[in-house]
This record gives structure tokens, C-alpha cells and sequence, in this order.
């Protein structure tokens, strides 16, 4: 047999490389091994809880739901916790279960309304489940912060929002995103108070959200539009000027018109769409100044508008433009030209040359 | 003592071997730490995200999603339909079918009503002309597809006349025969709408390997583990690579590449740079490297993103030959493409991408497998000189061969603590043999196809894609 010793004092008359490389490859050996077993066990553990996950969710729901039932039918909210069912009781002390309850009333949540979800509603606000959410909120890891105010935010907690509103601008945009949604969520186009003072930007993403958001709420009276279009947040002028054509806000029309001279290209370029959207005929002339300073970008949404409102006298400006370089604006040129003056259409139609204009008339001329 | 010249040469060669492996093994493990960091993170990150709200917004912004289609006809009815059942709120898909010789476009066009419509195209980056056109559905059920017959003028050409036909700001390139599940898209947006600091000029998915998997409809239903070492072992380098390589890269901001088979792209910046190369078989690391030199020397803050959810989903090569074709033209792609863009190594003004990914891409992935025949060449020298030291020869090579296992093993720990794809009772202990098998069974395959390709690059450069045989997806599949 060989000794453990021998080996070593073997290994000892190798150059200490070679002895450094041995100790490397008892190392990995080593740690192939217990990656091996631990893989095993992981996978076994997590096929376990996936189960288990399975099993307890569908307790659970039964067990909300035949509770939200009898309460519905017996015309009675009950708020003590001692009244909730046992089962949902006895897991709340347990994190996994705590979470898959908390999963459970979220989706069960969904799915009723009115007086049903009201026994839901005061279910989280009378177990401990508000409490941990209400410490989550003064964790010092990010995700944690995310997911108290999100519950809040399923739960419709309003009583929490002095707290939540000091996260707005907070560093982490998940924590933000969480806490502006719970304004929006919660109240609706007044909950957007928080852009007055919003100081980090809102990215598209955040303004698809709030959008959709505010798409399902009843009342739709928007307040205090005016001095956010005036916003030194320039993301904040962007999403209110999307508020401003999804619910067609015409009377900021003179703000909106103001803003073709902003300092950032981007909400220029979409001030230009909206007045085309608009149809706003009173900025096609400020439009036609400017159309020389315009990145391709706006220009295009000039003559976007154009298409729309352009008329006999527009006809200089639109020749003038009908040799531009880019493929939009030359084809919605040629579209205007065509649509108010057909003499001068065809008088084109004959004196162009160049192959990537006269197929554009070819088209046009067909279409 | 006297030291002769071939003692001190053998030294020498000794010591570069030592460094550049000490070098490859540092740069993996901090790829590995790096990537496991990113991995957490996105796992949280992506537990807020709510994808319903864009399905139905009206201010989303649309997407055209480019599938070129070179003789599919085996699948491309099927795979088309797994296109259009995307959820999205608004996009389109074109297939350009690249002068395909077999039945693709008429199947298409009975299939799905096509008539042939006038079409006016904004060519902005040349490619070969149409042959019998553009064509629409008169079926309103399908009225998001467009297909456009041209002649063939490659994969690369084909996307550049997808670019041409768009009208969106953003567009999903991708190949005609992967399934894509139907939240690819949202996902793959996100990072385009998400930016304010930077500018997203590009965003890429993680590709998996879907032979064995259960599929009908152009829907995933079932994922399996296939019986073939050679599918196992790309399984295995999948998941390296995407889950650890990719992931780490994607933090670093240092990604070089987005997969041809699926990829997301700001249109105007592919415009800008003159869109796909058409001279290379690299491709899709080409046009990453283009656009970001270009975002360098515009001086315009951007980045390349990276969306780890198993989003799409692809046939590997299910036989050697097969696979070392796919390999050798992976090699000469990224040759061409580092050749191309050799004035960005090591170049302060190209700021990661010059100092830290086109090094990285060079030092350990273009000269790996040269290094590594040299080292091969070395111990057959060592060998027939005599001069070989067995006890030390085979410890070293010990070392080096667990550590890929481990690797390997790491990559799978990834997999199972984020998207634990291969859940079924079994396929952890084939995984494991997977990865005690690869690194002798299947990477001298892999090793031979990289060298053939520095072969071809060099000697025979007409080659171009090589055979690429596919048996389709759409047969189910089920695990041994």
C-alpha cells in the first residue's frame, strides 16, 4: 500500500512547479467532486421545491378562494387575523410559504373585484404580510426595497406613500420604476405629481408603462399639464407630450408649439409629430423657418404634416425640397407635389433624370 | 554549469506556454466571476419587469423582423407561422427568400394567400435585385408577413434587402429555420427602451440547442436532452458560452458578436455603416464590430445588450461533419472579421472595444487553436527527441482537463440557479458525463475544424458557408 507520505516525499523532489501544478490538480479534483454531489443535491432540491411550490400553491388558492367566497356570501369583511384560514395563517411564518401565499393573493387579486378583492386587500393589510413589506422598504439591498413597494403597489396601500415618495429618484431604476408606478397605479393622473420634482430621466420604457397604467382608470381628468411641458427634464416633456396625443390635449397647443424651439433635438423632433398629429396648420409657417436646422429625423415629420395640411402656396417650399437625399422626403415631397399641382408634377415627371427620383415619380405617378 | 541553445530555446517555450495558459485560465475565471455577478443581477432585475403593458401600447415602437430563407422548403410553411404567432404589439416579417432553386416561395405563396404587390424600395445599401418581387397576403389573418423573391447573393445580402424593405427603427434579424418563443421580442426591445444614458445600438439573445426537443406548431413543448454526444457536447459549449462567455462580455460592455440566428438591431446605425458585409461568412460578428467602431468614432456613449432568457432556439449539427463545417466557417469568420478591423486592437480611442475585447477575441480565441497545435506539435517533439518528462507531462495535462470540466461544471451551476432548462430526472448526471467527456471526445473535432478553417482561410479562399444540412424541427422528439 501506498503511503500518503511516500507520495509526498516523491512529489518533494519535483521542481516546485510541477509540485504547485499537483497541488492544482488535487484542488480541481477536489472541487469536481463536491460540485458533482452538490449538483445532485441541488437538482434534486429544486425539483423538490418546484413540486412542493405546485402542491402548496394549489392549497393555497383553494383555500383563498372558498375563504374570498364565504366572506362575499356572508356579506362581511373580517380583519382580524385570527378569522383568516389556518392554513394561510400557519404559512405566514415561513418565507417560501409567506411568498407563494403573497403570489396567490396577487392573482387572485386580479381576478375578482369589488368586495372580494376588498377581503384580499384587508387579508395583507391585517397579517404580517404588511409589516414585512414595510420593513422591506428600509432594506439596504435594492431588490428588496423593489419588491416592499410593489406589494403596496398590487394592494392599493396608500398610507405608505410618504415613505415610498423619498425612492423617486432613487440610484437603482428598478427602485424608481417601482415607486413612480406606485404613484401612477395608485392615482392615476394625479399620482403623476411626482414628475415636478423628478430630477433622473424617465426612459421610454418607464413611459410605456405609466401610459398603459393610466389607460385604466376611469377618470381621465388630466391636471397640471402645462408646467411639466415646460420641464427642465427633458424625458418628463417627452412623456407628457405622449400623454398630450394619446388623449388628444389640444388646448396646450400653444406649448406644444413652443417646443419646436426647444434646446433637445429629441422633443423637437417629437413636438413636430404631434403638430402633425394635431394637424396644427398655425406651425406649418415656424416649420418652414426652421426646416433648414432640422436633423432627417424632423424634417421627415415636416413633411409628414405636409401631407396632411400643405396647400397651393406651400408649392415653392416643397419643390425646393424635392431633390433632398433622403428617400422619405423626397417621396412625400413628390406625393405633396402631385396632390397640389398636377402641372407641375408632370413638368418634373419630364425633366428628371437621375434613376432613384424618376422611379419614386414612376411610383407616385401610379400609386 | 553550461547551458546549451536548445536548453535555453526549450525554456523559452516552456515559459510562453505557461504564461499564455496561465493568461487563458485568469481570463476565464474572471469571465466566470464576472458573468455569475451578472447573471444575479439580471435574474432580479427581470423579476419586476412587467412585458404585459407593451403588448397593447399604442406608442411601442414597431419592429421588422428579417428572416433571410435560402432553400427551406423542408420547413419554412411551419417556421414562418412560428414568426407570426409572436406576441408583440406591432411588427412585421419579412422573408427574403434568396434565390431559393427549390419550391420555398410557392409554398409560401399558397400557404398564405401571397399575391405579388408594387412595392417601392429605399435602397440604401446595395444588394442583388428582386427576381419576381414583393409579396403580401390577401388573407387580413396574415397581413403582417411580406416575402420578397430575389436573386442570391448570400445570407448577408439578403438581410442588407430586409434592411432596404423596413420601415421600422428596429429590426429582429434572424434565421428562417430557429423557433422563437413567443416573448422574444418584448424581451429583446426592452434594452432599446430602457436606455438613457447610452444608446442601445444592438441586442443579443441566447441561442439553445433544440434537437430532441418536443416541438408542434412552431411552439416549444417540451425540453429534452439528446442522446448524441456530439448534440450533448454543443448543449454543454452552449451554455459556456452564452451563460458565462456572453453574460460577462454584455457587463463589460465588450460583446463582439450577436448571433445570426438572433439578433435585434437599431436600423439606422446597420444603415449608417453600409449594413451586413457580404464578403465574409463572419457576418454577424462583423457588423457588430463595424457598428461599434463607427459609435467609437462618432463618440456617441452606446451599447451592445444581452438578453440571457432562452428566447430562441435552434437545430445543432446532429453529426461530425456537419458540425466541423459550421466550425471551420465560425473560424474563418473571425478571422476575416479581426483582419478587417485589425487598426482597432489596442487603440485607446476604441476604449473597451479596442483595449480589452478585440485583444481578448485575438490573443484567445483567433490563436487558440493555433497555440494549441503548436503545443501538440511541441510534445510529439519532446516525445520523439526523448526529452519528454512523463510525470511532469501528464500532471500538466491533468490540470488543464480538469479545469475544463470545472468550467463546464460551473456553466451548468449557472444554468440550473437561472433558467434550469433540463429539468427532467437523469439529465444532470448526462450533463456531468457530458463534461468529463467533451474536452477528449468532441473538442478534437472541434480543434480540426478551427485548424481547417485557418487552412481554408489562407489557401482556399473561395470557400465560402459550406454544407449545412438540416432535418427541421418540427419532428418530435423524445428523451431516451
Amino acid at each position: 500500500m501506498i503511503r500518503i507520505q511516500n507520495v509526498i516525499e516523491y512529489v518533494e523532489h519535483y521542481p516546485i512547479f510541477i509540485q504547485v501544478v499537483w497541488l492544482v490538480v488535487i484542488g480541481l479534483t477536489v472541487c469536481i467532486l463536491i460540485s458533482v454531489v452538490f449538483l445532485k443535491i441541488m437538482r434534486s432540491h429544486l425539483r423538490r421545491k418546484e413540486n412542493f411550490i405546485a402542491v402548496y400553491q394549489k392549497k393555497i388558492e383553494i383555500v383563498l378562494i372558498e375563504f374570498v367566497y364565504k366572506q362575499y356570501e356572508n356579506g362581511i369583511v373580517l380583519e382580524e387575523e385570527a378569522s383568516f384560514p389556518k392554513a394561510i395563517r400557519a404559512g405566514l411564518h415561513n418565507r417560501l410559504k409567506r411568498r407563494i401565499i403573497l403570489d396567490s393573493m396577487i392573482k387572485l387579486k386580479a381576478e375578482v373585484a369589488g368586495e372580494m378583492a376588498q377581503t384580499i386587500q384587508t387579508m395583507f393589510l391585517n397579517t404580517n404580510l404588511f409589516d414585512y413589506a414595510k420593513e422591506k422598504l428600509q432594506s439596504d439591498k435594492w431588490h428588496i426595497v423593489a419588491l416592499g413597494i410593489k406589494s403596496f403597489t398590487v394592494f392599493k396601500v396608500t398610507t405608505v406613500s410618504e415613505e415610498i415618495i423619498k425612492h423617486i429618484n432613487h440610484e437603482r431604476v428598478e427602485v424608481r420604476r417601482e415607486a413612480q408606478l406606485y404613484f401612477v397605479n395608485l392615482f392615476g393622473f394625479k399620482g403623476l405629481g411626482f414628475l415636478k420634482t423628478l430630477t433622473v430621466p424617465l426612459s421610454e420604457w418607464d413611459q410605456i408603462q405609466f401610459l398603459a397604467v393610466l389607460n385604466s382608470f376611469n377618470d381621465q381628468k388630466i391636471e397640471g399639464v402645462e408646467p411639466l411641458l415646460k420641464s427642465l427634464n427633458s424625458s418628463v416633456v417627452l412623456f407628457v407630450l405622449k400623454l398630450c396625443k394619446v388623449y388628444s390635449l389640444f388646448e396646450f397647443k400653444t406649448e406644444i408649439i413652443e417646443l419646436l424651439f426647444h434646446k433637445h433635438p429629441e422633443v423637437r423632433v417629437e413636438a413636430i409629430k404631434l403638430v402633425s398629429h394635431f394637424q396644427l396648420s398655425e406651425a406649418k409657417n415656424v416649420l418652414k423657418e426652421v426646416f433648414k436646422e432640422l436633423n432627417a429625423d424632423g424634417k421627415i415629420a415636416v413633411f409628414r404634416m405636409m401631407k396632411e395640411v400643405a396647400n397651393q402656396e406651400d408649392v415653392p417650399f416643397v419643390l425646393a425640397n424635392i431633390q433632398d437625399l433622403n428617400f422619405h422626403i423626397k417621396l412625400a415631397a413628390i406625393e405633396i407635389l402631385k396632390t397640389l399641382d398636377t402641372e407641375k408634377f408632370k413638368e418634373l415627371k419630364n425633366s428628371i433624370h437621375d434613376e432613384k427620383t424618376k422611379e419614386i415619380i414612376e411610383f407616385v405617378a401610379y400609386s | 554549469m553550461e547551458i546549451s541553445s536548445t536548453e535555453i530555446l526549450i525554456f523559452v517555450i516552456h515559459f510562453l506556454f505557461i504564461v499564455y495558459t496561465v493568461l487563458v485560465v485568469s481570463s476565464y475565471v474572471i469571465l466566470a466571476v464576472v458573468s455569475a455577478k451578472e447573471s444575479m443581477e439580471y435574474v432580479k432585475k427581470n423579476s419586476f419587469v412587467n412585458y404585459n403593458q407593451i403588448l397593447y401600447s399604442e406608442v411601442a415602437p414597431s419592429v421588422s423582423i428579417i428572416a433571410p430563407a435560402y432553400n427551406e422548403s423542408l420547413n419554412i410553411v411551419e417556421n414562418v407561422r412560428s414568426l407570426l404567432s409572436c406576441h408583440y404589439v406591432s411588427y412585421d416579417v419579412i422573408i427574403v427568400n434568396d434565390g431559393s432553386n427549390d419550391d420555398s416561395l410557392n409554398k409560401l405563396i399558397k400557404a398564405y394567400d401571397l399575391e405579388k404587390v408594387d412595392y417601392l424600395i429605399d435602397t440604401q445599401i446595395k444588394t442583388k435585385k428582386l427576381r419576381r418581387g414583393v409579396f403580401k397576403s390577401a388573407n387580413p389573418a396574415f397581413k403582417k408577413l411580406m416575402v420578397v423573391d430575389k436573386e442570391n447573393g448570400g445570407k448577408a445580402d439578403a438581410l442588407n434587402f430586409g434592411l432596404n424593405i423596413s420601415k421600422h427603427n428596429y429590426v429582429a434579424c434572424i434565421d428562417v429555420d430557429c423557433l422563437l418563443l413567443e416573448d422574444a421580442i418584448q424581451k429583446m426591445i426592452k434594452p432599446f427602451l430602457e436606455a438613457t444614458d447610452k444608446k442601445v445600438i444592438a441586442s443579443g439573445g441566447v441561442i439553445r440547442v433544440a434537437n430532441a426537443c418536443k416541438i408542434k406548431d412552431g411552439k416549444l413543448l417540451d425540453v429534452n436532452f439528446p442522446s448524441s454526444m456530439v448534440e450533448r457536447a454543443q448543449i454543454l459549449e452552449y451554455l459556456r458560452s452564452f451563460l458565462m462567455g456572453r453574460m460577462a462580455w454584455s457587463r463589460l460592455n465588450g460583446l463582439l458578436i450577436i448571433s445570426g440566428a438572433f439578433g435585434m438591431f437599431d436600423k439606422q446605425v446597420m444603415i449608417e455603416v453600409g449594413g451586413y458585409n457580404t464578403a465574409t461568412v463572419g457576418e454577424d460578428m462583423e457588423i457588430v464590430v463595424r457598428m461599434r467602431k463607427y459609435m467609437n468614432n462618432a463618440n456617441v456613449p452606446y451599447k451592445v445588450a444581452y438578453i440571457p432568457d432562452p428566447l430562441c432556439w435552434t437545430e445543432a449539427p446532429d453529426n461530425y461533419k456537419t458540425l466541423m463545417s459550421q466550425r471551420n466557417r465560425w473560424t474563418r469568420g473571425t478571422i476575416e472579421t479581426l483582419k478587417i478591423h485589425k487598426e482597432i486592437g489596442f487603440k485607446r480611442k476604441y476604449k473597451s472595444l479596442g483595449m480589452l475585447s478585440y485583444p481578448y477575441w485575438y490573443v484567445f480565441e483567433r490563436m487558440a487553436p493555433l497555440i494549441e497545435l503548436a503545443g501538440i506539435v511541441y510534445l510529439v517533439f519532446l516525445i520523439v527527441s526523448n526529452r519528454i518528462r512523463w510525470e511532469f507531462a501528464i500532471v500538466i495535462f491533468l490540470a488543464a482537463y480538469l479545469f475544463t470540466v470545472l468550467y463546464s461544471l460551473v456553466a451548468i451551476f449557472y444554468e440550473e440557479f437561472t433558467f434550469h432548462q433540463y429539468k427532467k430526472k437523469g439529465t444532470g448526471i448526462k450533463l456531468v458525463i457530458t463534461a468529463i467527456l467533451e474536452p477528449l471526445i468532441f473538442h478534437p473535432f472541434i480543434l480540426f475544424s478551427a485548424l481547417k478553417g485557418n487552412i481554408d482561410f489562407y489557401f482556399n479562399k473561395n470557400k465560402k458557408w459550406g454544407e449545412m444540412t438540416r432535418k427541421g424541427l418540427t419532428k418530435e422528439s423524445v428523451e431516451n
